[in-house]
């Protein structure tokens, strides 16, 4: 498995598939058994702080000391990393405020609940601006905002130059942010595609693709009765709710341009296309027989 | 969250990561400063100035030349005798309460709390840690070691003056 550029990778498998073991083996905090695990074309565990040097990762839900502040546990990190002192200061502000624990700065780390905990462990990752962000269910503990924000920044992330790999058991995650997605059963890549690709190849209903769409203003339900049942390549149409309907299409990647440019040319409030959580819960449990 | 780019993302700050002898100095500083706020050192630090606290108290009361038989028939002063038996268990009390109360579980404890996760996915040697990590609680048992002799060197020197190495080798 190799990958590359600048996107998200959600990286999927039922629990003990080896997600967990996959990232530990590329922070060298473990060692493969056989394979190697390169990170910009270096050996990690060979040489572990060239590897390691431009990524920025979240493993285990760590614990801080927590006798320390969010400032010194972080300060720690920036040392560690080599930030000068000067930027390491603006950084653990920015970053602090980014993860929405900017009153908690200075408080004892061990008064923190699991959710602000992974806040900070969020904030450490992305500490040193890294090239690389490896990510181990980073959601895990936060409360229903915490996870809406961290999808934010890691779409924010993406958009940035930067390569994201992310494990996580919400499929509705993945599907939302991730560009790619890699699933893993029983140790062994099962496949590793676009997530587009993946769904349509395996999502059951061969040939077919679910997109949900967002609108910004209610459903006109003219549109969805009979102007988008009769575009080319559309199998169904699904009114979700007053605002997001789901549509059933045939056919390649053109069917998919050739509607989003016709939806986009009728103005009707399009905010959002992208294929359904639901084509990837299927391909999901299509690819993944077995929960353990 | 807001939806522009936030300042997390400006453009990337080109960082060399420190040599191995820093990341050990920097590894040393938090685990002091994570020592110096446990419980752990201020009970070894009130245990340590319980030993001293006895000695000062058991000597001024019974004084010097009473508090303590000669172990042998050569020792001139029983009161050095005293002095050099008590130095020599205690101290090694005071060792080995530091060794189990720093050293005890360094390296497990961390990954046991996970604590571990916080500071090894990053790019410093393994090596690096267990050398920080040693080296504070070194530090720190050197603290509660300090602390002892200097309490019991004062004593010493109070009531046998300068001269005691001399004097303990004086048949």
């Amino acid at each position: 498995m190799k990958i590359e550029g600048s996107k998200c990778v959600g990286f999927l498998g039922p629990n003990g598939a080896g997600k967990t073991t996959t990232l530990k083996i590329f922070t060298d905090l473990i060692r493969a058994s056989e394979g190697k695990a390169l990170i910009n074309g270096v050996e990690v565990h060979e040489n572990k702080k060239k590897a390691l040097e431009s990524c920025g990762t979240l493993i285990e839900t760590p614990e801080i000391y927590p006798s320390l502040t969010p400032r010194e546990a972080l300060s720690m990190i920036a040392d560690i990393r080599g930030l000068p002192r000067s930027e390491a200061r603006t950084r653990i502000q920015a970053a602090v405020a980014e993860v929405k624990m900017e009153e908690w700065l200075d408080k004892k780390v061990g008064k923190f609940s699991k959710g602000m905990k992974q806040r900070i462990n969020i904030a450490a990752a992305l500490l040193s601006e890294p090239q690389i962000v490896l990510l181990d269910e980073p959601t895990t503990g936060l409360d229903p905002r915490g996870q809406a924000e961290v999808r934010e920044i890691v779409k924010t992330l993406k958009k940035s130059d930067r390569l994201v790999f992310m494990s996580s058991h919400l499929l509705n995650e993945v599907a939302e942010i991730c560009d790619e997605v890699a699933i893993i059963d029983h140790g062994k890549l099962v496949v590793y595609d676009t997530l587009p690709n993946v769904t349509r190849r395996f999502s059951g209903d061969g040939g077919t693709h679910v997109i949900d769409i967002g609108l910004s203003k209610d459903v006109d339900e003219q549109i969805v009765g009979r102007t988008i049942p009769g575009m080319a390549g559309v199998v169904s149409v699904e009114r979700l709710d007053s605002r997001n309907i789901r549509v059933k299409l045939s056919g390649d990647g053109d069917n998919q341009e050739r509607l989003l440019a016709d939806l986009a040319a009728m103005r009707i409030g399009m905010i959002s296309f992208h294929p359904a959580a639901s084509a990837l819960e299927d391909t999901y449990l299509n690819l993944v027989k077995d929960t353990l | 969250m807001s939806k522009q780019p936030s300042a997390l993302i400006q453009p990337r700050i080109r960082v060399n990561v420190p040599s191995s002898v820093s990341q050990v100095g920097t590894v040393t500083k938090y685990e002091l400063l994570n020592y110096f706020r446990s419980r752990r050192f201020f009970i070894l630090l009130i245990i340590g100035l319980i030993i001293s606290g006895l000695l000062t108290g058991l000597v001024a009361y019974y004084g010097v030349s009473t508090l303590a038989p000669c172990p042998t028939i050569t020792c001139s002063s029983p009161g050095l005798a005293f002095y050099s038996f008590w130095w020599a268990n205690s101290i090694t009390f005071v060792i080995v309460l530091s060794g189990i109360f720093f050293g005890g579980d360094a390296i497990s404890g961390e990954f046991q709390n996970k604590t571990g996760y916080f500071l090894v996915a990053n790019p410093l040697r393994r090596s690096s840690i267990y050398a920080g990590k040693w080296l504070g609680a070194l530090v720190a048992s050197l603290i509660v070691f300090a602390v002892y002799a200097a309490i019991t060197i004062g004593n010493g020197l109070y009531y046998f003056g300068a001269n005691v190495p001399y004097s303990l080798q004086s048949p």
